[in-house]
C-alpha cells in the first residue's frame, strides 16, 4: 500500500512530534498534525469535501461522519472512509415536482411517492430525442436532475 | 370561453392546457394528441379525442369513448362512429373507479396513455 507524509511542518520549537500513521479508504498516509480539519483529510484522499464527507471507522460500529469544519484529534492507526454526499434531486411525476437524495429507486416506489397503485400503473421516463421509457414495478431507476415521469395506467380494458 | 363552448368543455380544455396538451372543440367532438410511450406508435405524437356529449360531467364524470382516427388500431377493439368526425371512430373502453385522489386530468390522461400503448403499428 502506497504511503503519504503529509503536513509535516510541526517541528517549531521543542521535539518532534510523533509520527502518526492513519488511513483514508484503505490508503496509508502519516502525519505529525495531530489535529486537522476532516475536509483536509478529505482533500489529502483526493476527495473534494463539497462532494464527500470524512466518516470514521469505528470497530464493531458504524462509520461516524465528521463534518467538514470539524478539527480531529488524530491517533495513529485512525481509520477513515470518504463517503459521497448525497446531492438534492428534483424531479416530475405528471408534472408535479419532487425532491429526494435518493438517486436510484424502485419505479414502484415513485409511483407511490405520486400517490399511485403500481399494480394499476406504470412508470414512464421522457428524455428528449429518445423513445420514452416504461419500467417494471421492479426496476430500479438512477435517478437524474430535472427526470420527468409521467403515469401510465394499465388495463384500461375493451368494454 | 367561447359563447358555443360549455362550461364543462372548457374546463376539460382547461384542464388539458394546465398539462401542456393542447385542445379545442371541432363539432361534437374535443380534439388533442397524446405521446404514446411504448406500442407500435411509440413516440408518436397520435390524435384523439372525446365526445362534447360525454363531458357533461367532467370533471367529477369522465368520458367513456375514446375518439382515435381510423389508421389507429388495436388487437381488440368495440368501435362505432357517433360523435365521430369522418375519418375517425371511438372505441369503448373501461376506465375502472374513477379516482378524484389527484388533479382529474392526471388521472385522465394516464388513462388515455395506457390505452394509445397498446396501438398497432
Amino acid at each position: 500500500m502506497a504511503e503519504a507524509n503529509v503536513n509535516d511542518h510541526s517541528q517549531s520549537g521543542g521535539a518532534k512530534r510523533p509520527k502518526i500513521r492513519i488511513t483514508i479508504d484503505g490508503a496509508a498516509f502519516t502525519t505529525r498534525d495531530d489535529d486537522q480539519e476532516a475536509a483536509s483529510l478529505l482533500r489529502l484522499a483526493g476527495r473534494d469535501p463539497k462532494l464527500y464527507n470524512l466518516a470514521r471507522l469505528v470497530p464493531g460500529g458504524e462509520p461516524v461522519v465528521i463534518k467538514d469544519g470539524k478539527v480531529i484529534d488524530l491517533a495513529d492507526g485512525d481509520a477513515f472512509v470518504s463517503v459521497k454526499e448525497r446531492v438534492l434531486l428534483t424531479f416530475t411525476i405528471d408534472g408535479v415536482s419532487y425532491t429526494t437524495r435518493d438517486d436510484d429507486q424502485e419505479s414502484a416506489s415513485l409511483l407511490r411517492l405520486a400517490g399511485l397503485d403500481p399494480a394499476e400503473y406504470d412508470l414512464a421516463r421522457i428524455v428528449a430525442g429518445k423513445d420514452p421509457k416504461v419500467f417494471k414495478d421492479e426496476k430500479v431507476l438512477d435517478l437524474h436532475e430535472g427526470d420527468i415521469f409521467i403515469s401510465v395506467k394499465q388495463n384500461s380494458l375493451v368494454a | 370561453m367561447s359563447a358555443e363552448t360549455p362550461a364543462s368543455v372548457q374546463a376539460f380544455i382547461d384542464d388539458l392546457a394546465s398539462q401542456g396538451v393542447e385542445a379545442h372543440m371541432q363539432g361534437p367532438a374535443v380534439i388533442y394528441s397524446i405521446l404514446a410511450v411504448s406500442g407500435g406508435l411509440v413516440n408518436q405524437e397520435v390524435p384523439t379525442g372525446v365526445s362534447v356529449n360525454e363531458l357533461t360531467g367532467w370533471p367529477a364524470v369522465p368520458p367513456h369513448w375514446i375518439h382515435f382516427p381510423t389508421t389507429v388500431t388495436f388487437e381488440q377493439a368495440n368501435t362505432d362512429t357517433t360523435d365521430c368526425l369522418d375519418g375517425w371512430q371511438r372505441h369503448s373502453r373501461d376506465i375502472g373507479t374513477w379516482s378524484s385522489n389527484r388533479p382529474p386530468v392526471l388521472n385522465w390522461l394516464a388513462h388515455v396513455r395506457g390505452i394509445v400503448a397498446g396501438a398497432q403499428s
